[in-house]
């Protein structure tokens, strides 16, 4: 099972950004 | 009388001798007794020959005595540097002295039994007359003045002394004269008068160039005095001793209290670090004690309210003749120069923080988009989305730091003018999109105007207007504004949206009031509200509770519309 990561951010633009990032890298991700 | 006597005696006892012996034969004792009485009466003359030569010696002597004193008298009349002259009653000279010789120009066998009035210059002579007719009617001495004229017609000034020559007791027989020239003490005199006359010019000459000095003085120093007082900046001038001679009212202002001295002045002043002056260290002191001229050093002041200002001071001394006559001390406050230049500072930190956001947003997105997602259409949608929303607020952004150095440029000389109220709320509520199911309102009366810059009201309202409408979820929007006083009038923007948190407010009061280094996280639209208020005139005001809403508030110079 991949590791999970909580990106919070109050820019939507750099939260989506952050998250896209890390699930190319095969992490899975919540905002 | 004694020898007349004794020559009577003896002629008779003579006679009664010889009558005797005519007649007839002399009796011899007869005889004998009368030549004895003879002989007596003889040795009596002898005596009195003896006493009469004696006298006619001493007689003698008293002559001679006499006879040297007149000799002596004689000489003083002749040679007395004065003129002497003896006159009849008709003024005929009978005698004169070598002085008259001299006087009046003519040898004195001359002189004897000419009249006087005759060297009297011819237009006193009638004068002179009627001075005689006096002096023989009131036989007196008499002190006068006349104008002769010696021989050769040279006219001189003269005192005369006139004393009657008394014969017998009563009768006045002639005129003692003594004439003294005065000419020269004339022209003295009338030097002495040209003298003063000239001394009293020359005075009065003085006292009026004294006076026209005096008065371009007392105006030069009328209009220093206005200058003085005018000038807004504080200027204090100390002596040598350092009492405060000189204060304007703006160092009055300034100061705001009792600062009799140089001493007095330096223990409220601090350093660049806040730290108290020694002696001598100050700019004043400086000025006073080693001519140093100070420009521009930056002070903090500690008022006897313990309100501290920040002046910027000058001082340079004062001399006199090249000798030191004190100092002057310059000083301005820049407590608000200084405020606005920190406050211009944070400004420009927030600025660079709130392009940095949009613009972090913008490069990151470029990079997913790079990094694959342009691939991926959906993805590649958001993230073009994101690009096209963060360059709307960059834009935004661009165009409210413009419209804020306007209003900065304008707060320089803001030109004020009656601005009606009413019209601009109406025109503001076109640009509210208000979300779905929140009112809009107006509440104005309309005759409402203030003072104040129509443009610079209207960027700051339509900035507050902005806020509103975006953060505004449910209730009403409502534009309000209304005299207060009947001085001032404030324009409120009244939301019911979310609010503020305390927090919040405290850092947006901080941030526009004082300014602080902690408002990150806050858009510029307040800002640019309340430098463009501020510009306008007027300053803002927020009232906010949170999830109750918020009140932004301009408030004014109030001003009415009457009609005409």
């Amino acid at each position: 099972m991949n590791e999970r990561v909580l990106v919070v951010d109050d820019e939507p633009a750099l939260r989506d950004a952050v998250s896209y990032s890390l699930r190319s890298e095969g992490y899975e991700v919540t905002t | 009388v004694t020898t007349a006597f004794s020559v009577d005696q003896l002629a008779r006892e003579l006679e009664s001798v010889l009558t005797r012996l005519d007649g007839g034969t002399p009796d011899p004792d007869a005889l004998l007794s009368a030549l004895a009485g003879l002989r007596s009466s003889v040795d009596e003359l002898r005596v009195v020959e003896e006493e009469l030569v004696r006298q006619h010696d001493e007689l003698a002597e008293a002559h001679a005595q006499i006879d040297a004193e007149r000799r002596r008298y004689e000489d003083l009349f002749a040679l007395a540097p004065d003129a002497f002259l003896v006159t009849d009653l008709d003024a005929k000279i009978l005698e004169a002295n070598l002085g008259a010789e001299q006087l009046l120009g003519t040898p004195r066998r001359f002189l004897e039994g000419k009249p006087l009035a005759t060297f009297v210059a011819p237009a006193w002579r009638r004068g002179f007359r009627t001075m005689l007719i006096d002096v023989r009617r009131h036989p007196d001495r008499i002190r006068t003045q006349h104008r002769f004229e010696r021989r050769g017609g040279i006219a001189f000034d003269a005192d005369v002394s006139i004393s009657p020559i008394v014969d017998r007791g009563t009768d006045v027989v002639g005129l003692r004269w003594v004439v003294t020239d005065v000419t020269e003490q004339k022209q003295n005199e009338a030097r002495l008068w040209e003298l003063n006359a000239e001394l009293e010019r020359r005075v009065e000459e003085r006292a009026v160039a004294f006076e026209a000095a005096h008065a371009e003085l007392m105006r030069e120093r009328a209009q220093f005095e206005t200058v003085l007082r005018q000038l807004p900046v504080g200027i204090l001038v100390v002596s040598p001793s350092g009492n405060v001679i000189v204060r304007n009212r703006r160092a009055e202002e300034l100061l705001g209290g009792p600062v009799p001295d140089s001493a007095a002045l330096a223990a409220r002043l601090r350093d660049a670090d806040g730290r108290t002056f020694v002696d001598g260290d100050w700019p004043l002191a400086r000025a006073l004690e080693s001519s140093e001229v100070v420009s521009g050093e930056v002070l903090t002041l500690v008022r006897a309210d313990s309100h501290r200002l920040l002046l910027e001071v000058s001082s340079a001394p004062i001399t006199r003749d090249d000798l030191p006559a004190g100092a002057v001390f310059l000083f301005r406050d820049v407590t608000a120069d200084r405020q606005r230049d920190f406050a211009q500072r944070e400004f420009v930190v927030n600025a660079a923080h709130e392009l940095r956001t949009p613009l972090a947003s913008i490069v990151s997105a470029i990079e997913v988009l790079q990094g694959g997602a342009k691939n991926d259409p959906p993805t590649r949608d958001v993230f073009l989305g994101h690009i096209e929303r963060e360059s709307d607020r960059l834009v935004r952004l661009a165009r409210a730091l413009l419209l804020l150095a306007r209003a900065q440029a304008h707060e320089e000389e803001p030109r004020l003018e009656l601005v009606p109220i009413r019209p601009m709320l109406d025109e503001l509520t076109e640009e509210i999109n208000p979300a779905a199911g929140v009112a809009v309102q107006v509440a104005c009366e309309d005759e409402l105007a203030a003072l104040t810059s129509a443009e610079l009201l209207r960027q700051a309202l339509s900035s507050l207007v902005g806020n509103a409408g975006r953060y505004t979820g449910h209730g009403s929007i409502t534009l309000r504004a209304e005299a207060r006083n009947g001085q001032s009038v404030a324009v409120e923007v009244v939301d019911t949206g979310p609010g503020l948190s305390p927090h919040d407010r405290e850092l947006v009061t901080r941030r526009f009031v004082r300014g602080s280094q902690q408002s990150e996280g806050f858009g510029l639209g307040l800002a640019i509200a309340a430098e463009a208020a501020r510009a306008a005139g007027g300053r803002l005001e927020i009232d906010s509770e949170e999830g109750r809403g918020t009140t932004a508030r301009i408030v004014l110079q109030l001003a009415r519309l009457v009609d005409v």
